[in-house]
């Protein structure tokens, strides 16, 4: 039924798919909010009017359930119970309904009632206007240095609230550092940076990166440290003082890390445990701030000493 | 003359005698499938429990590892799964149900047909446990199944072969 309703041009600006049981079919995007007209009389064209759209079934969450899931829910059981699928093509497909609670923790969720398609849109090249900042002022480029790539790379700190663009961010400079011959090993604790599918990475992170997907940050950056002499770790939306500890002890190793976290300013991440505690012991050398008004678009740069830098 | 009653008095007594091995056999091929096919859940429970292999790759799996009509049975539901036209769970009992139409290549009941149905009510559960649990109840209903059949079998061996034998006997001596 979508096939028939959305053009290609269409498709490609879709941000999410929102099916709630007994509502109307939601597209979103960028700026607007249509569903599919609910009479058949108009072939299933698009309209603006939601309470128009066509009313989501019981029956149509469940099969679009088994179909995310290929049949198999319970191959996909430590996703679900984080609340997400990742499917082919690196979108995620969030999940909400009935939850099965054993030992004060999700064991599953049963009785699908939303189901919320994210999707994913790799926006190439964005981070290029970033790397000048997160490298060091002596080399003149990346590509002309003769030693080792990663030494040149400053450790970074992607900062700004949610939906501003710092997984997009992080994933382009991921790619752009790795094409230029860092080896880098990403911790994908929510499988949002390589979209990893059947644990084929869906987004384009270069030639020289390893992909943990799936695995807690602060346990996945130390088994990376070990496993695979990674030049750079990559992971995102740091938060816990697990995180903060496993980030000290990466960088002691002489590992380079670049990371995003949340927040608005400088003043509020002082606030934060896990940043304050990395932030004290100078660890990054460059925090970016983007701005909240303009996607993917730089606010403040500062340095380690937290004087302003751009 | 005689040669000819000679020759029908061996026929009958053959024939007769051959519908007793067939009926008494019938057992020990209900057995073998109830036996194929609970070797073919087994093999699904473990892809699940231990592999969490997806259903497709399972179902393959077992084609790829079974025989006769069971090969047959997971070739189509792995055909259907892949088509991704209907629901697993009426993927399951339509294909399940073909094998009783199919009477021809086995000997499952309907009891049988039944218990194995049980599976598509849990076919796409979110918790693996339900499916285990109950691929689980289904083995062990096949393999009381076989036991009572294989007590039946030793039971009634010896009386069908002699049954079919004597009833030949009766039908010659009535007739001459």
């Amino acid at each position: 039924m979508l096939k028939k309703a959305l053009s290609d041009e269409f498709f490609k600006n879709i941000t999410e798919i929102r099916l709630r049981i007994t509502r109307p079919i939601i597209i979103k995007q960028q700026k607007s909010e249509f569903s599919i007209n609910n009479n058949d009389n108009n072939n299933n064209a698009l309209t603006k009017n939601i309470s128009d759209g066509y009313i989501v079934s019981k029956r149509d969450l469940d099969e679009t359930f088994e179909l995310i899931t290929n049949y198999s829910p319970y191959a996909f059981q430590n996703e679900i119970k984080n609340g997400f699928i990742t499917v082919t093509g690196g979108h995620r497909v969030g999940l909400c309904g009935e939850t099965v609670i054993q030992d004060n923790k999700i064991k599953t969720i049963k009785n699908i009632c939303s189901i919320n398609f994210r999707v994913a849109h790799q926006i190439k090249n964005c981070a290029q206007s970033i790397i000048k900042f997160i490298t060091k002022p002596v080399v003149s480029g990346l590509l002309d240095s003769d030693k080792k790539k990663s030494s040149n790379i400053l450790n970074t700190i992607i900062i700004s609230p949610p939906n501003c663009g710092k997984t997009t961010i992080l994933r382009d400079l991921i790619r752009i550092l790795s094409d230029t011959g860092c080896t880098i090993s990403v911790i994908d604790e929510r499988s949002e940076l390589g979209g990893c599918y059947m644990g084929v990475p869906q987004n384009d992170l270069g030639m020289r990166v390893d992909i943990l997907d799936g695995c807690p940050k602060a346990l996945g950056m130390m088994t990376a440290l070990r496993s695979m002499s990674p030049e750079i770790i990559a992971v995102d939306e740091i938060g816990s003082i697990d995180d903060a500890l496993a980030i000290l002890n990466i960088s002691a190793c002489g590992v380079k890390i670049i990371c995003t976290a949340h927040g608005n300013d400088l003043e509020q991440i002082k606030n934060r445990d896990a940043i304050k505690v990395l932030m004290s012991k100078k660890i990054f050398e460059r925090y970016i701030f983007l701005d909240e008004n303009n996607i993917g678009t730089i606010k403040n740069i500062y340095d380690y000493n937290l004087q302003k830098c751009c | 003359m005689l040669l000819i009653k000679l020759a029908g008095i061996i026929l009958v007594v053959i024939s007769s005698g051959f519908y007793g091995f067939y009926h008494i056999q019938k057992i020990k091929f209900h057995i073998s499938d109830l036996q194929q096919i609970s070797d073919a859940l087994e093999i699904l429970n473990s892809e699940i429990k231990f592999g969490t292999t997806p259903l497709t790759e399972a179902t393959k799996n077992i084609c790829r590892r079974s025989k006769f009509f069971v090969k047959e049975l997971f070739f189509k539901i792995n055909k259907l799964l892949g088509d991704k036209k209907i629901c697993a769970s009426e993927i399951w009992q339509q294909s399940i149900n073909n094998i009783h139409a199919n009477s021809n290549k086995n000997f499952l009941d309907r009891d049988d047909i039944l218990l194995i149905n049980l599976f598509a009510s849990v076919i796409t559960s979110p918790d693996p446990d339900l499916q285990i649990k109950c691929l689980n109840k289904i083995e062990t209903g096949l393999q009381k199944k076989i036991l009572i059949l294989e007590k039946q079998y030793q039971h009634e061996k010896k009386l069908y072969y002699n049954l079919g034998f004597l009833f030949g006997l009766l039908v010659i001596t009535i007739f001459i």
